[in-house]
């Protein structure tokens, strides 16, 4: 169209495929070369232009790392010492677990960042609606959970102070830690998400049409699936 | 139960009298959330000419089921079931265009701001009910605007809601819910979560808003008495007193669990002990900025103290500066006449009872306390017998005010000396404030030192032994009368 530009930021739905497909990709993936390509790929651009706005994530990512590394610890502690804390030997069967599985957990989290740092929840449930037919009830809830990733933040913070307050330790380690922190956490977005889904109903959600559109090109959306290609390429090549 | 066949039997109600093309007209002969349990019995609503209707009621009377059964979300999304009817603007809720319709006749503004908003930015929260209703982009976009500007939330309105204020979240809540001007505005407790001056905002707007038909569910009703054309009064899901406002009794409704009448100034029979707590120049900090400053707060034991304050002004992040969970942005906090004996110093209970919790029975919260300070809970077992009742339920399944209960609990568990409450008289209603008020004057009687951060004028009237206002960025001390009197103002 004359005067018309390319649009350089991916559309939602592109964003959200290349999530998916990377998604899958990270669990077929097994060379730890492979895994380290995906996280520097999904990883960087990510935390850099998402852990700031969503430290909630960048945390989650984290304490699954530690998880992992403390459930190597238990069950796959075998091989070659490759280091002590104190009286325990940590093995090569561990560290190779935890540096395979916390690959897979900075590149989900590198790509969940990727996605809720550029959208906003009501661009998401449009594009999601719009581009790629979702439900309405599926893309709404997509789009809810980026309200409730910020609102978890929140949550999560003051979650953490009062189990210091109640003597907890500070860092979670045991399943009952978790369990701890998971309840009150989960107790209380179950408890917004009926209440906004009421809200919703009331808002005339139900009578929401959506525009089906045509695909929309975007320079955003050749990036991801160069970067896709790349990442393809490398798991097949080993 | 299918909704059909819920509302099958309704053709059996054709004598029940009320089915008029009235504004609002409904009636449950029964209704409930689980089959054979009823919540509502025979309860009626009727506003035939737009009149504004006060539904009032202590908790768990059935306020809140009546706001789902009256908007059709009790049968469609919560699986429960109506034995009756109701009718907006003429139109069966209950059937597919009654409920395809209702949406664009109907604002609702609910107790929690974030139970209600969906959205990041206060902008795309008002855009979202415009395109939900089918509103052309561009119309949607004028009207959005215009009424953000009128809310005075043009300025923020590509700002993430999170750092919007209480008040504002408030006023994006009134903005999107009458963005398309709708003829019937539901409120369920809507002063719940804000302070006497954003009551005043609130009151201002229903006093000005061009829509004539609204339902104000609140168990607070001396905040809409002026306001309102009708009061009805549930009891345990039944209607117990329906009053023209210029028949109603402040005394009968206060005797029905409502908050009716301005509270008075009462000497809260609490002796002081030794100082405990003081404060020298001393800062609160949000995140960078400092926020308050203080121009020296002291407690003693046996002392309530009240923080009063608009939204943001402070008070919560004050607590937990003394509590230690923040850094001051300067000064000091001196702990005084705590020994070492084993009694933790300080304790805050949050506002939202649910942060506490750690485990999935109520049993298994009181063990974790007892196994980290040594004390034995069976003293508040005897005392409480719904807690002893409730021992293998989660605590997450306990009522609001039982939830308040289990965490002060759960702080004296702790010992400590100085006991630091959020706002915890949110959501209680008279009945259980009153209770409430009495167990905070029992800790205070034992020499705890209790410092409670408040938006009820209740707790200054009734249960304080001093006020410090948060204001203008400073903690001041004032005397109770005028605490009382800046609160009582604020909202008239």
């Amino acid at each position: 169209m004359p005067g018309s530009s390319i649009r350089l930021r991916p559309t939602p739905a592109q964003l959200f495929i290349y999530g998916i497909i990377v998604t899958l990709l990270v669990f077929i993936a097994d060379s730890r070369d492979a895994l380290l390509a995906m996280a520097l790929i999904n990883g960087v651009p990510g935390f850099i232009l998402g852990a700031r706005r969503y430290p909630f994530l960048t945390l989650l990512v984290v304490i699954g790392i530690w998880g992992t590394f403390l459930n190597a610890l238990l069950l796959v502690n075998t091989g070659e010492a490759v280091f002590a804390i104190g009286p325990l030997i940590v093995r090569e069967g561990a560290v190779d677990a935890t540096i395979i599985i916390g690959l897979r957990f900075i590149t989900l989290g590198g790509v969940s960042l990727l996605y809720v740092s550029q959208i906003t929840p009501r661009e998401s449930l449009k594009s999601l609606e719009a581009e790629l037919g979702l439900p309405k009830g599926i893309a709404f809830t997509i789009a809810f959970a980026l309200r409730l990733l910020k609102l978890g933040e929140q949550d999560i913070r003051e979650i953490l102070q009062m189990r210091r307050q109640r003597g907890a330790r500070r860092i979670l380690v045991t399943p009952g830690d978790y369990e701890s922190l998971m309840m009150p956490l989960l107790s209380l977005m179950l408890e917004r998400a009926r209440w906004v889904g009421i809200a919703a109903e009331l808002r005339g959600f139900a009578l929401r049409e959506s525009k089906r559109r045509t695909f929309i090109p975007t320079l955003g959306l050749l990036v991801l699936i160069l970067a896709l290609c790349v990442q393809a390429y490398l798991i097949l090549s080993g | 139960m299918r909704a059909e066949e819920n509302l099958a039997w309704r053709s059996d109600l054709a004598g029940v009298p009320g089915m008029t093309k009235a504004k609002v007209d409904f009636y449950a002969l029964e209704a409930g959330y689980k089959e054979g349990k009823t919540v509502l019995r025979d309860v009626k609503l009727s506003s035939r000419r737009g009149e504004r209707i006060l539904l009032a009621g202590a908790s768990g009377s059935g306020k809140t089921t009546v706001f789902l059964a009256l908007t059709g979300v009790l049968v469609r999304l919560l699986g429960g079931w109506l034995k009756g009817y109701s009718h907006v603007m003429g139109l069966d809720v209950y059937t597919d265009e009654g409920s395809r319709v209702l949406p664009s006749l109907l604002g609702i503004v609910l107790q929690d701001p974030d139970k209600q908003l969906s959205m990041i930015t206060p902008y795309d929260e008002v855009m979202f009910t415009l395109e939900n209703l089918g509103y052309p982009e561009e119309e949607a976009r004028k009207r959005a605007i215009s009424i953000l500007e009128k809310f005075g939330l043009k300025e923020k309105m590509m700002m993430d809601s999170a750092v919007l204020s209480g008040g504002e979240k408030r006023r994006l809540t009134l903005a999107a819910s009458i963005v398309h001007d709708p003829k019937l505005l539901l409120l369920d407790e809507p002063t719940a979560s804000i302070d006497p001056w954003m009551t005043r905002t609130l009151r201002e707007f229903l006093r000005e808003t061009q829509i004539e038909t609204s339902i104000i569910i609140e168990h607070k009703a001396r905040f809409f008495l002026d306001l309102v054309d009708e009061v009805v009064v549930l009891r345990d899901g039944k209607v117990v007193g329906r009053w023209l406002v210029e028949e109603v009794d402040p005394a009968l409704l206060e005797e029905l669990g409502v908050d009716a009448r301005a509270p008075r100034l009462r000497d809260p029979g609490l002796s002081r002990g030794e100082l405990l707590l003081s404060t020298d120049g001393l800062c609160v900090r949000r995140g960078d900025a400092v926020i308050l400053e203080d121009e020296g707060l002291e407690l003693y034991e046996g002392e309530i103290v009240a923080i009063i304050g608009p939204n943001g002004s402070g008070k919560t992040s004050l607590l937990k500066t003394i509590a230690g969970m923040y850094k001051p942005g300067c000064g000091k906090i001196q702990l005084e006449n705590i020994d070492g004996s084993g009694r933790r110093s300080t304790f805050y209970v949050p506002q939202l009872p649910d942060y506490m919790f750690m485990f999935n029975t109520v049993r298994r919260e009181l063990q974790y306390t007892s196994s980290k300070t040594g004390y034995d809970p069976g003293v508040f077992l005897e005392k409480y017998r719904w807690l002893a009742d409730s021992l293998d339920t989660a605590p997450y399944r306990l009522s609001h005010g039982q939830r308040r209960w289990l965490t002060i609990i759960i702080s004296l568990l702790y010992k400590p000396r100085i006991l630091l409450l959020d706002e915890p008289t949110t959501g209680l209603d008279l009945l259980l404030y009153r209770d409430l008020c009495g167990f905070i004057k029992e800790i205070a009687q034992e020499g705890i030192g209790v410092i409670v951060a408040t938006h009820d004028s209740r707790i200054v009237a009734d249960c304080s032994s001093r006020v410090y206002y948060a204001g203008g960025g400073m903690l001041r001390e004032i005397s109770r009368s005028e605490a009382l009197e800046m609160m009582e103002n604020a909202w008239l």
